[in-house]
């Protein structure tokens, strides 16, 4: 990939700022029912915007002009597998059903078992395969409990069912302040990760200030022995090579996803109040 | 982009993603069921940790063998943590009823 161009226009920040913002009102379980139905919504057109955006720029992009159909529909898969990933993780923190909270981790360790297979690791990608069946197999109460009686419509109201507590009245106010600040503050830090990768990735020796981050001539002799069949397989290194900074991204959204949840958490750590209920 | 600092970083990132979702799973899990999995993904990061460090080490196999004892305690612990989560499902169950 080109080092002059950015894959993560000032717009392409706006869209996944506000793909933060959406999911973690999802996430909150005191707001009322029509605005989390509304953000949830926003939620998935959002992340659809973002795919959208990404074959957009995977077309787009000279290096990969070269590229087969499979090479293409194997970058988009591991992007997928990475969001995916990281999207069940916040599910399994939220508030939803214990069925839905199986599901996404199932489909979470799924997930990382693809990228295992993407990245050459076939063994570790059969063992988190065992574990995503292991995990998956129906409990005996899992048969008769009310997600498996309802029908579809129940079925499909219970995965994304969150326990609710009423909103109190100084809470209202300050719940969109939060939104607000965290919108920008995702934006900001969302633009300003993804310049501080790219430049600090576009080096070539080591630096003087001792980064994190190795430089390729610390790379290249240890990478140099290995033998060029390992080397010769580009998928990954073309889904999450090209794509750094959007992966970055994504990474620190779900992360200021879970910021903004971990009040719930708390409050919910309190014991249930009499008044609590629950809706689908 | 230099490729082989993006791709490297990027697999250490998306590891310790997992690594911290899984902490902050476990410390504000409600029941045994909810810390079960987020333990599960808490112990996968750190296999993608291994993995990640294998390839940044030139597919290390003593690194890629870490990973996968790793992978291979964690089966354990699922198979072990699917009968408690089967009583609490039971349990949860019956209350429901």
């Amino acid at each position: 990939m080109s080092s002059q161009e950015s894959f993560l226009p000032w717009w392409l920040i706006l869209l996944l700022g506000m793909w933060a913002v959406a999911l973690a009102i999802w996430q909150t379980v005191s707001i009322h029912r029509e605005i989390r139905l509304w953000s949830g919504l926003a939620t998935l057109v959002y992340l659809g915007l973002i795919f959208l955006a990404l074959t957009i720029s995977s077309r787009s992009t000279e290096s990969q002009g070269a590229l087969s159909l499979r090479d293409r529909m194997s970058i988009i898969g591991s992007l997928a597998c990475i969001v995916i990933s990281l999207t069940a993780g916040v599910w399994l923190m939220g508030r939803a059903s214990l069925a839905s909270r199986r599901i996404s981790y199932v489909l979470l360790t799924f997930a990382n078992a693809a990228l295992c297979v993407l990245m050459g690791e076939l063994e570790l990608a059969v063992s988190l395969a065992i574990v995503a069946l292991v995990s998956g197999r129906l409990p005996r109460g899992f048969a008769r409990s009310r997600f498996m009686i309802q029908g579809f419509r129940g079925r499909c109201a219970e995965l994304v069912r969150i326990a609710h507590e009423p909103m109190r009245q100084e809470d209202a106010g300050r719940f969109w302040l939060t939104c607000l600040l965290n919108g920008i503050l995702a934006c900001a830090i969302i633009g300003t990760v993804g310049y501080s990768l790219r430049v600090e990735t576009a080096r070539i020796a080591q630096s003087p200030r001792y980064s994190a981050l190795p430089a390729r001539d610390q790379i290249v002799p240890s990478t140099a022995g290995s033998n060029d069949s390992a080397r010769a397989t580009p998928l990954f290194e073309f889904a999450s090579g090209a794509r750094a900074d959007l992966i970055v991204l994504l990474a620190v959204v779900v992360f200021l996803c879970l910021a903004t949840t971990m009040n719930d958490s708390i409050s919910f750590k309190q014991p249930p109040s009499a008044h609590a209920q629950e809706f689908p | 982009m230099n490729e082989d600092l993006a791709s490297w970083s990027i697999r250490l990132i998306f590891a310790s993603m997992c690594v911290l979702l899984g902490l902050a799973g476990f410390m504000a899990g409600r029941s045994s069921a909810d810390r079960q999995m987020t333990f599960g993904l808490f112990v996968q990061g750190i296999c993608l940790t291994f993995v990640a460090g294998s390839v940044y080490l030139g597919h290390s196999p003593e690194l890629r063998m870490g990973a996968l004892v790793v992978a291979g305690l964690l089966i354990i612990f699922s198979l072990a943590g699917s009968q408690d989560s089967e009583e609490e499902q039971s349990k949860v169950e019956d209350r429901c009823s």
